[in-house]
């Protein structure tokens, strides 16, 4: 309906937000330990901070891709195969952009996931330059459901066990509510005491999900809900290993009686419907930064709320709560302790400080967030 | 087959023929299987509703007989009825109302949907003028979305609501101009129209 209201945007000015460049830094930042997983581990947190320049001097910017090994071959595709096809293009028209980008991983000799992850993080800045034409943060303009979100604290790695609780003793101290444990790759009996040992520190009131990172195998998995079904866990993350683990999950969840969450492992938002078809998920974990950036996500947002599936979202607080708090099946927001993700606790100056176990989204345009240009000025890689 | 020919010779071979077969014919599937085979040699770009909007089977089984793009779905009222018959793999252009299948809101859920299934959709620009302008506004937007349909029937609540029917110029339909969806109703209209209750 038409309206008589005066506020001009950037398109109404008739300026646009024509994209003219597109600039990258990367980031990275050496970890103060090893963490283990299931069958991995992390010694670097990398990023790559994005910014699109438009006409009239909005910049879109966002971070995004932790990936040490593949950072310079990521920044190479946008800066060879996006930018020059984004030049000139409006970056209110996201959808063309998205479309634009999207042959970045059409190549299948190359690893799929640095195409995605070049887009994803175009895709997500494009969208930043958009809530800061429109003057409005994303979490409202993509749907506006919550303010703020609960946030879950990952960790429970492995390493030495009388380190174990002193850690989950740390994350209520630090005002959490809820955690993702890691487990996986001990034998079930092992990894169940570990739980147990977390849940009688942090008590009834304290969210608990689980997290084996692909590492068990279907007997394993079910051996494990078998031993912490009474101990009160919101969900399974990725509990089997990979090659079959659609079929696995839906017995996990049938047999095993826990919600399963899985997502970040797929590609595609096709990849996830998948995953629901087969029944084999609760909640979907599909991660934006990881799969072509916050409009593919929304479309498997679209999926999930058919399927009556919950969506959480892998690492990336600073775009995930955006996008969780702006759907009604969103859930809880995970964050890695400052030893683990350096940037998400150095780089933003402006991040919240949590409230009950819940952080509030901010009210800024776009994603919201100021950076530090010191911190980056530290640990920028291309210097 | 003569009216068809008719069409297919006096447009000539670059425009595109579609056929919707609304609400009032009810085709039995061998019939529906024989005209659109039939349709098939004027180069027929897709069916609509041959089998009405609620015949999974049917479907099925035309479109193992045919090579048309079959249509239909404008009478769905939720992107969940959506992502059904899109799963019975039997439709290729899916009719989207933004009056019936959950407003913006459900018709944008039901083309991400349809994005995810590599369907096309089509807005069902009917009903009043409002109808038609939220139909296209949508279509503008989402990829899936790759044509507008005029709505013919020129009635007061698709032109004098609006101040003047939604029309194309040489078989394109400009941008909407304006914020939201770009139209100005006219309350006298409305109040013209309105049923006392």
């Amino acid at each position: 309906m038409v309206t008589g209201h005066d506020t001009a945007t950037a398109v109404e000015r008739g300026t646009g937000l024509t994209i003219r460049r597109i600039e990258q830094v990367p980031l990275v930042v050496p970890l103060g330990r090893v963490y283990r997983g299931s069958y991995y581990a992390m010694t670097h947190r990398a990023t790559i901070l994005t910014r699109v320049h438009t006409d009239d001097g909005i910049v879109g910017e966002a971070y995004a891709a932790d990936e040490v090994d593949t950072q310079a071959a990521i920044m190479d595709v946008v800066r060879t195969e996006i930018e020059p096809r984004l030049i000139g293009q409006d970056a209110f028209a996201v959808e063309r952009c998205w479309e634009l980008g999207y042959p970045v991983t059409f190549d299948q000799l190359r690893d799929r996931r640095i195409g995605l992850v070049a887009l994803a993080g175009v895709d997500t800045a494009i969208w930043d330059a958009i809530g800061q034409a429109l003057g409005r943060p994303l979490h409202q303009l993509w749907g506006g459901y919550r303010d703020r979100l609960p946030v879950n604290i990952i960790g429970g790695y492995y390493g030495a066990e009388d380190e174990a609780r002193a850690e989950v003793e740390e994350w209520v101290a630090m005002g959490f509510r809820g955690c993702k444990f890691k487990l996986g790759s001990r034998p079930p009996a092992v990894d169940a005491a570990r739980v147990e040992a977390c849940r009688a520190t942090v008590g009834d009131d304290f969210v608990i999900t689980i997290d084996a990172n692909q590492g068990y195998t279907l007997p394993m998995a079910l051996e494990l809900c078998d031993r912490v079904r009474d101990v009160g866990i919101r969900w399974f993350e990725e509990p089997c290993r990979w090659a079959n683990d659609a079929r696995d999950m839906r017995e996990v969840r049938a047999r095993g009686r826990i919600p399963v969450c899985a997502g970040q492992s797929e590609h595609s938002p096709e990849g996830c419907r998948d995953l629901m078809q087969a029944g084999a998920v609760d909640v979907c974990n599909f991660d934006s930064s990881w799969a072509g950036g916050p409009t593919n996500w929304r479309r498997n947002a679209a999926v999930a709320h058919v399927y009556g599936v919950q969506l959480a979202h892998h690492e990336e607080p600073q775009v995930a709560g955006h996008l969780l708090a702006s759907q009604p099946h969103g859930t809880y927001l995970e964050v890695f302790h400052p030893d683990r993700d350096p940037i998400w606790w150095g780089l933003i100056e402006n991040r919240p400080e949590l409230e009950d176990g819940t952080m509030r989204l901010p009210d800024g345009p776009g994603l919201g967030w100021h950076y530090d240009a010191a911190y980056i000025d530290r640990h920028r890689a291309d210097r | 087959m003569e009216f068809m020919r008719a069409v297919r010779e006096a447009i000539g071979p670059d425009r595109r023929i579609m056929i919707d077969c609304g609400v009032r014919n009810r085709w039995t599937v061998p019939e529906a299987v024989k005209r659109v085979r039939a349709f098939e040699e004027y180069d027929l770009d897709w069916i609509e509703e041959p089998l009405g909007a609620d015949d999974p089977e049917g479907y099925a089984q035309l479109r193992a007989a045919t090579q048309t793009m079959i249509a239909y779905g404008e009478r769905e009222w939720s992107p969940a009825g959506v992502e059904r018959i899109v799963l019975t793999g039997a439709v290729d252009v899916v009719g989207l109302d933004p009056g019936r299948v959950g407003g913006i809101t459900g018709f944008a859920l039901s083309c991400d949907l349809l994005e995810v299934h590599r369907r096309q959709g089509n807005a069902h620009a009917w009903s009043t003028a409002i109808d038609t302008a939220a139909s296209l506004a949508l279509s503008w937007a989402k990829p899936v979305c790759r044509q507008l349909e005029e709505q013919p029937f020129k009635g007061p609540l698709q032109a004098d609501l609006i101040g003047g029917a939604i029309v194309h110029q040489n078989g394109l339909m400009a941008l909407p101009q304006g914020h939201g969806l770009g139209i100005e109703v006219d309350q006298s209209v409305v109040d013209r129209f309105q049923i006392a209750r």
